[in-house]
């Protein structure tokens, strides 16, 4: 690293670099270093960012995420709209290049104020050459549930020429296109639908453009023959997404002649598996079907990598399947328990992943990673027949009873280990693993390696820590965390005393919370769920009650807290401690499956009255000057970050009182927890 | 192999594979322009020291040429510096600075790429005071603007009530 200890260095950003390297440097930056950044001088905050706020874009920041149940970034995208006002056109140049058109029940019409780029359609909206929309630099355009009545006609909902990707997200309804809606998108290059049918126009279904390189289909009654007809020549990914109630599609209805050399990934659901028929320039294939395999269905893609096999219903194979002549194949998969045998790859095959129904021949030695039950593995390793590679360094083991890992299983090349359930005794993890990850667990003073660095540790009971460690989260299982009546917080906290002072990243969970206004109100507090030393007897809170004393180790960095999310309840978290107690410098909130907020924290001078805080994917935040405690040995006044959910949405504000009431109960969300699917 | 002079600012000339030297796309486009030529090429810009470290630059990535990286290739990530650049770029802050202005004189998109990154790994995770203190950058801001920015940006309400 460039030294900083010169004395009277040139200040060469502000005075001797050319505009468009400082904007090459800028764009290099994270988020929040980026703010900070333009926050340093004149030159940088009001020359660069006002003239160039057209070139400086913030990174990971979307209105359209593919990923999305309804393709909307719903994570971050309801708090962009309380990004720092200095900063809001680098936020709209960043979100210029996607185009979001919703209609008017739209969950998010309320963001359409906020963003250049959100359209909510009324009677008389028109997007035309006109339009203010139609000019931009629009890639990505997503039309959400457009009812086209609600315009009149299509016509008026032309989309700006320079879209090179279109999602269409439609539900469970139908949607129609007419015949010539894509033609004036000459660059189009990927499509993703979804909906319960779709027509191009035209009798039969219509053409899709054929500039589209890459189709994402989730056609829930099934794409009909005629739409399947009019899939276009030189396709290079096609996707047919699947859910629960999706048809299968008959293989036999796509052309696979227009793509036989183009086609590089297939994803598909069908219902027979005719030989012969794949395009051999195939590198991935994700394969759901409810029939036996061809014996010979794969013997000609030698160009594939990646195979996944997923058998939507338990069938018997009574040949074992030959992937060996896919001399390519680098990585193969089995969901949902195909009963069948294949014979492996054993030169390029690098990571595995079967389930307790399929089986194999052998382990090839280029295996680096493997993903497997931990009672399958068992049986392969004592029958003697399989032995595993040296080159394993990964090894992932799935088993939902806490089975015994008995000292040895473990081969000492793994350096990442996951393990789902289990009870560990001395010896049962390897002196080279850096990595672990362990779920369910009846384990009990245990020493583990002081070669672990990373330690996932899911369990209502403590372990010794390993002496180098860095990162460590501490979690219980999510569906007893679900549970109300369910008291952990005995043993559920981390002792302070006994954390490793190499440890930079912390992950616990609050059990412990102060209940106001005949619990309507949640208030978590980091000190109420740590313990500061071992509860032998003494009262273990007694080193903080100082409000200066530091409640975590000076290194930690990173914390996350995770916090049940009652939908009843407004939830409050206490800020100031995380401020003025701890060194933590990035803080995220999280609930059971998604996360409510994630901080970067800036103390900006010694006593921290001043102080920036900012999450780098929203730009919600800013600056907060922390006002005196009006309490005796209370420097500042508790600041509570708040969560409130309503039928309007969701929202996050930061106040110095509490609320007077609770969040609204009139949705219909009112006593579910967000539990995972 | 054919070899071209090149001249640094302070007249000090160099004798290097044209190859190597055709890695600047400046000289390249000179080259191209004026033919063979035993002239030694002026690069007034850039001063002998710098062109040296420059000239080190090229010949180790003619050598070791970087594979193509083909992934995400238009995300700026600051971690993904190899590890004979970072320890290239450990150099005091102002021949950074110079490499920085010499590969956008020069026109080598990989160097200018990794000196910026370097920079951009200097700032990262300080508080805009500390990045002054870094680049001895004036806090040319009068307390009343810095007040202005600050209540403009403020983050504290109370919808909640």
């Amino acid at each position: 690293m460039a030294t900083t200890t010169e004395i009277d260095i040139e200040d060469y950003i502000t005075t001797k670099i050319p505009t468009t390297i400082v904007l090459e440097i800028l764009n290099h930056l994270d988020n929040v270093d980026l703010i900070c950044m333009l926050l340093t001088c004149k030159k940088l905050y009001f020359n660069i960012r006002q003239q160039c706020n057209n070139t400086i874009r913030f990174k990971d920041i979307r209105l359209v995420d593919e990923k999305a149940y309804n393709y909307i970034w719903d994570r971050f995208v309801d708090k962009m709209g309380s990004c720092m006002p200095s900063f809001y056109n680098i936020l709209q140049n960043t979100l210029s290049n996607q185009l979001v058109i919703a209609d008017q029940q739209n969950e998010y019409a309320s963001i359409s104020k906020r963003f250049n780029n959100y359209h909510i359609l009324d009677n008389n909206d028109v997007m035309s050459a006109n339009s203010t929309y139609y000019n931009t630099k629009v890639e990505t355009a997503l039309l959400s549930n457009v009812n086209v009545n609600t315009i009149g006609d299509w016509s008026k909902l032309k989309l700006p020429t320079s879209t090179t990707t279109i999602l269409i997200h439609h539900g469970q309804t139908p949607i129609e296109f007419p015949t010539d809606y894509f033609h004036h998108l000459p660059l189009i290059k990927r499509m993703v639908v979804e909906c319960s049918q779709i027509s191009l126009g035209g009798e039969g279904g219509g053409s899709f453009p054929q500039t589209i390189k890459s189709l994402d289909l989730k056609v829930s009654s099934g794409p009909t023959k005629e739409l399947l007809s009019g899939l276009p020549h030189g396709l290079e990914s096609l996707v047919f997404r699947f859910g629960r109630n999706t048809a299968p599609i008959p293989f036999q209805d796509i052309p696979f002649n227009k793509m036989s050399s183009s086609l590089t990934t297939l994803e598909l659901y069908t219902t027979d598996l005719p030989p012969g028929i794949l395009p051999t320039s195939l590198t991935r294939l994700t394969l759901s079907f409810n029939t036996s395999i061809p014996q010979d269905l794969f013997k000609s893609l030698t160009r594939l990598e990646s195979l996944s096999i997923i058998a939507k219903r338990l069938g018997k194979q009574d040949q074992p399947v030959d992937l060996q002549p896919l001399v390519s194949l680098k990585s193969f998969k089995t969901q949902f328990g195909p009963a069948m045998q294949f014979m492996l790859p054993q030169e390029s095959l690098q990571h595995l992943t079967i389930d307790s129904f399929t089986k194999i021949d052998s382990i090839p030695e280029s295996l680096t990673s493997l993903n497997i039950s931990l009672e399958t593995m068992v049986h392969m390793l004592e029958s003697e027949m399989h032995k595993l590679p040296t080159s394993l360094t990964k090894l992932k083991l799935n088993t939902y009873i806490p089975r015994l890992i008995p000292p040895g299983l473990i081969p000492n090349t793994i350096k990442y280990l996951q393990i789902e359930a289990c009870t560990l005794v001395e010896g049962s993890i390897p002196a080279s693993v850096e990595t672990l990850k362990v779920g369910e667990s009846m384990t009990e003073n245990v020493t583990l390696p002081d070669t672990i660095k990373h330690l996932s540790w899911k369990s209502e009971v403590s372990v010794p820590l390993p002496k180098q460690l860095e990162t460590l989260e501490w979690t219980c299982n999510l569906l007893r965390w679900a549970d109300k009546a369910y008291d952990y917080s005995h043993n559920f906290a981390p002792i302070i005393s006994q954390l490793p002072t190499t440890l930079t990243s912390l992950a616990i969970q609050l059990p412990n919370f102060e209940s106001l206004n005949n619990d309507q109100i949640r208030v978590y507090s980091l000190l109420d769920n740590i313990k500061s030393k071992t509860n032998d007897g003494d009262d273990d809170d007694d080193n903080n009650d100082d409000c200066n004393q530091l409640i975590l180790p000076p290194h930690v960095t990173q914390l996350t807290c995770n916090i049940p999310l009652w939908f009843e309840y407004l939830l409050c978290f206490r800020l100031d401690e995380i401020i003025n107690r701890t060194n933590v410098q990035e803080l995220t909130l999280s609930f059971p499956v998604s996360h409510w907020v994630q901080l970067v924290i800036k103390r900006l001078d010694n006593d921290n009255s001043n102080v920036m805080i900012v999450e780098n994917n929203s730009i919600l935040g800013g600056f907060i000057q922390q006002q005196p405690g009006n309490l005796p040995n209370q420097k500042y006044r508790p600041l509570y970050i708040q969560y409130h959910y309503d039928q309007r949405g969701m929202y996050t504000f930061l106040g110095y009182e509490l609320p007077t009431n609770g969040n609204n109960n009139d949705n219909n969300n009112s006593n579910e927890m967000e539990i995972p699917s | 192999m054919s070899t071209i002079k090149l001249e640094s600012a302070d007249e000090k000339v160099f004798e290097v594979e044209r190859d190597i030297a055709c890695m600047a796309v400046t000289i390249k486009n000179m080259l191209e322009d004026i033919g063979e030529t035993d002239t030694a090429i002026p690069l007034p810009n850039v001063t002998s020291n710098i062109l040296e470290k420059v000239l080190e630059y090229c010949k180790h990535h003619k050598e070791h040429p970087t594979p193509q990286q083909d992934e995400k290739k238009d995300e700026k990530r600051l971690d993904d510096i190899p590890p004979w650049d970072r320890e290239f770029c450990k150099v005091d802050q102002p021949t950074l600075f110079e490499l920085i202005l010499a590969a956008n004189y020069l026109d080598i998109k990989p160097l200018l790429d990794v000196t910026c990154k370097t920079v951009a790994n200097m700032i990262r995770g300080k508080t805009p005071e500390e990045i002054r203190k870094i680049f001895n950058i004036k806090n040319d801001f009068t307390p009343e603007e810095e007040e202005q920015i600050r209540k403009e940006n403020e983050w504290c309400e109370d919808k909640g009530n």
